[in-house]
């Protein structure tokens, strides 16, 4: 074989030489490249944004739903239907989940705005170290947000003894006329509500509302009361309507029932926390009916909660917008404060339902600590003991054993039909008599799936084209170098120099074309990421950029240009190289 | 060809002559290495051409075999100087490429024509371009067919002293197929083919008598 480097430089100095040629092999193989490495990232981005809103590794066992007189008859889930499903040799884990099984309301301040909302129905529990776990591993990826908070705070802090923290308090006087969930209220020192008069509604009309939320409402609970309308008791409606979760009313305004008729309107508004009397204010909460300090419920919400409120109910409500990560970003400028909320047991905004509790209703606050993947995606996720102990308190030891759902991941992904197949044996038969709920995830991976399957087809029906075209040329230049390859023959070539020159010249097209084709690729993509951040309006999980053009993905353009390119040459190459030297060189 | 058994000796200058298609172009490329014979035995220069691979051909023309055609058979893309140093891209360890190709292009008495392309030549120097490049790897073969086919009278008489003196002084072994007499005249040996037969192995005027092929 001749040397290497005088391979090369042949190949360089041919190619340069017949640049129409090389034009017209290529061209074929830039398209083909192009798609083919366009439509991978792009569907792989596609994957990924739909890998961070389902997991696809684990499937949630749900039990079929029965009615019995409009009553719920549907099969239980308890520890042993967990156990037996562990027992399964291909399951890794079962993580059971459980619903608040009654109802409940939650309300909170959010940059100033007081929110409420219903959290029955949209909180349930799970293992924490299940949703630590996750957080831990997130962590570990570049760019991923450091969870910090989940990792430290996501536990159930009521077995937890902290002497130190849990200590008695007094709790801050509230409206009686107000709901359960109204906000934390004032230093006990304030006039007792009972001699006041006037307080607002529960959502305070509008004259007073919108002057006390301006002159309260702030989201680190600090407020003033001098924006309190017309009242007497201004100090008390501001903290109404101001912040419900994270509290108002200040120190200075307690007690100044009289002076608040005429606020001086130069006074600006003074910041102030709101009354807490625990160590840790920032943890820990003054709980009303035990009068003792107690941690807040942490609470993890789901990325489709967050990109819901963002592109869907900041702007219909007029509400700020966050803009990447909401939780994230709150926890990083103002701490745990920023997240926390009221949460009224037994409590609900939903008029007209009759559910009886063997409990009053009672007041806890909880605090956002992150975003998870495994959070349920539209609502509130605790630790599961909190909702066991509370179902058990409000609804009795019945509803403190029966999960909603439970989580199960295998050994190996590919077991999933065989547990799928188990599960859903009816009882008659010997089996659970259970079922997978629907998995939206999988339908929408086999949709992108399929489609990615589509447009690799249309890009390898490109590159065969491209292929076959290549081969055509060449068989033509070999026609056209006869006499070039003879006189290479003559003169010391063997019949393997003249194939790898040729092979040479095919493989430089596959790698030349291949650049272009994934250079225009990259260069649409960005064009097209443009046109997406500046033209288009948001959306839910709308991401910054629609393509991923990882690793594999180019590398791969590439290889499969120059690996088309080479078996389009191999023919011609072949017949250049069994070419008789001597007829090559006969005359005309 | 039937039956053709000739020996050629080191330092002999042989013509070929005869007919169109007796077969003594065929023979040069047997013995070159380029065309395979269905039958028999070819030893060039100690090698068993038949017998060796492909790659110890192409090294033989490579190292110790010179071409040289009628049709010149130079690249139109390359100079001179590219044209003559063509051997040496298939040759391991070749050093000095660019200075042998000039002293090459010396020989024929094209120095200053090194940069030149083979459009711009005349028929003769592009033979001459084409001896050096036959003459870059110093064989002490050389196989011509036809070399003054497409030559005047004048040009054809410059490149047969040239290929004479080749002989006279380096010792090269020179085999030429023609059907110029003025060629064969300066042959030691003539061997005459017809029909893929040789039928005259003998000196020059008998080879005179074979006629004009």
């Amino acid at each position: 074989m001749m040397p290497a480097k005088n391979l090369v430089g042949t190949v360089l100095k041919n190619t340069v030489r017949s640049k129409r040629h090389f034009i017209l092999s290529a061209f074929g193989i830039v398209i083909g490249i192009w798609w083919f490495v366009l439509f991978l990232a792009l569907t792989q981005k596609a994957g990924t944004v739909l890998e961070s809103i389902f997991p696809l590794d684990e499937v949630q066992v749900v039990a079929p739903r029965v009615s019995l007189l409009g009553k719920d008859a549907s099969k239980r889930l308890d520890d042993s239907v967990v156990q037996v499903i562990s027992a399964r040799p291909e399951v890794a884990s079962a993580v059971p989940r459980m619903n608040l099984a009654f109802p409940a309301a939650g309300r909170g301040d959010f940059e100033g705005t007081d929110l409420k909302f219903e959290v029955g129905g949209f909180a349930d529990g799970v293992d924490p170290k299940y949703v630590r776990e996750a957080a831990e591993a997130e962590a570990k990826k570049e760019g991923a947000p450091d969870n910090k908070r989940i990792i430290e705070l996501f536990k159930d802090w009521e077995s937890i003894k902290d002497p130190a923290n849990e200590v008695a308090c007094v709790p801050p006087p509230r409206d009686p006329r107000e709901d359960i969930i109204q906000s934390p209220g004032k230093k006990p020192a304030a006039p007792s509500p009972a001699e006041d008069t006037g307080w607002g509604p529960q959502i305070p009309d509008p004259a007073a509302g919108s002057g006390s939320a301006s002159g309260s409402g702030s989201a680190d609970g600090s407020g003033s009361a001098t924006g309190s309308g017309g009242s007497a008791t201004g100090d008390g409606s501001g903290a109404n309507a101001g912040a419900a979760g994270s509290g108002s009313g200040s120190a200075t305004g307690a007690g100044s029932g009289s002076a608040a008729g005429a606020p001086p309107p130069t006074t600006p508004a003074k910041k102030e926390p709101y009354y807490n009397p625990c160590p840790d204010p920032d943890r820990y909460y003054c709980d009303d009916t035990e009068r003792r300090c107690k941690h807040r419920v942490p609470i993890v919400l789901s990325s489709t909660v967050v990109e819901l409120y963002n592109n869907q109910f900041a702007k219909s409500h007029g509400m700020p917008m966050a803009d990447q990560n909401l939780v994230n970003m709150l926890l990083q400028q103002r701490g745990l404060s920023a997240m926390r909320f009221s949460v009224g047991l037994g409590f609900t905004t939903v008029a007209g339902t009759g559910v009886s509790t063997k409990r009053q209703p009672k007041r806890v606050e909880a605090v956002v600590v992150g975003v998870s993947t495994r959070a349920m995606p539209i609502g509130v996720t605790m630790p599961i003991e909190y909702v066991r102990r509370w179902n058990r308190d409000y609804l009795g030891e019945d509803a403190a054993g029966a999960y909603s759902s439970i989580i199960v991941k295998f050994k190996d992904r590919n077991q999933i039909a065989v547990f799928s197949e188990w599960i859903e044996l009816p009882e008659a038969k010997g089996g659970p008599g259970l079922r997978l709920e629907d998995q939206l995830g999988k339908k929408f991976a086999t949709a992108i799936f399929v489609i990615r399957l589509l447009f690799l087809i249309i890009s390898i029906a490109i590159l065969v084209i491209a292929v076959i075209n290549i081969g055509h040329n060449f068989y033509i230049q070999v026609s056209e170098r006869r006499r070039e390859i003879g006189i290479m023959r003559a003169v010391g070539a063997t019949e393997m120099d003249v194939r790898l020159i040729m092979l040479g010249e095919a493989a430089l097209i596959g790698i030349v074309g291949g650049l272009i084709g994934v250079g225009l690729a990259v260069a649409l993509a960005v064009g097209a990421d443009w046109y997406s951040t500046n033209h288009l309006p948001p959306f839910p999980f709308k991401p910054d950029s629609w393509f991923s053009f990882e690793t594999w993905i180019w590398v791969s353009g590439l290889m499969f240009s120059t690996v088309f390119c080479v078996l389009g040459g191999f023919l011609p190459a072949r017949r250049a190289a069994k070419m008789e030297p001597a007829q090559a060189l006969a005359q005309n | 060809m039937r039956g053709v058994s000739i020996d050629v000796e080191r330092g002999e200058l042989v013509a070929l002559v005869g007919q169109s298609g007796s077969g003594k172009s065929t023979l040069l490329n047997i013995i070159g290495g380029l065309d395979m014979p269905d039958s028999g035995e070819v030893e060039v220069l100690g090698t068993d051409t038949l017998k060796a691979s492909d790659k110890k051909r192409a090294n033989l023309r490579n190292q110790s075999i010179g071409f040289v055609f009628q049709a010149f058979n130079l690249l139109d893309h390359l100079t001179c100087l590219g044209n003559v140093t063509i051997p040496a891209a298939f040759a391991h360890g070749a050093k000095e490429i660019d200075e042998r190709g000039r002293e090459a292009l010396r020989r024929v008495g094209l120095a200053d024509f090194s940069h030149r392309y083979p459009s711009e030549l005349s028929g003769g120097q592009k033979q001459r371009v084409a001896i050096a490049r036959a003459l870059f790897g110093a064989p002490s073969l050389l196989l011509c067919d036809e070399p003054t086919g497409n030559l005047d009278s004048e040009t054809g008489k410059e490149v047969i002293d040239f290929f004479r003196e080749l002989n006279a002084k380096d010792g090269v072994t020179l085999m030429i197929v023609t059907h110029e007499r003025r060629v064969s005249s300066v042959a030691k040996r003539v061997i005459a083919m017809r029909d893929g037969l040789i039928v005259e192995t003998t000196d020059e005027e008998l080879a005179e008598k074979a006629g004009p092929a």
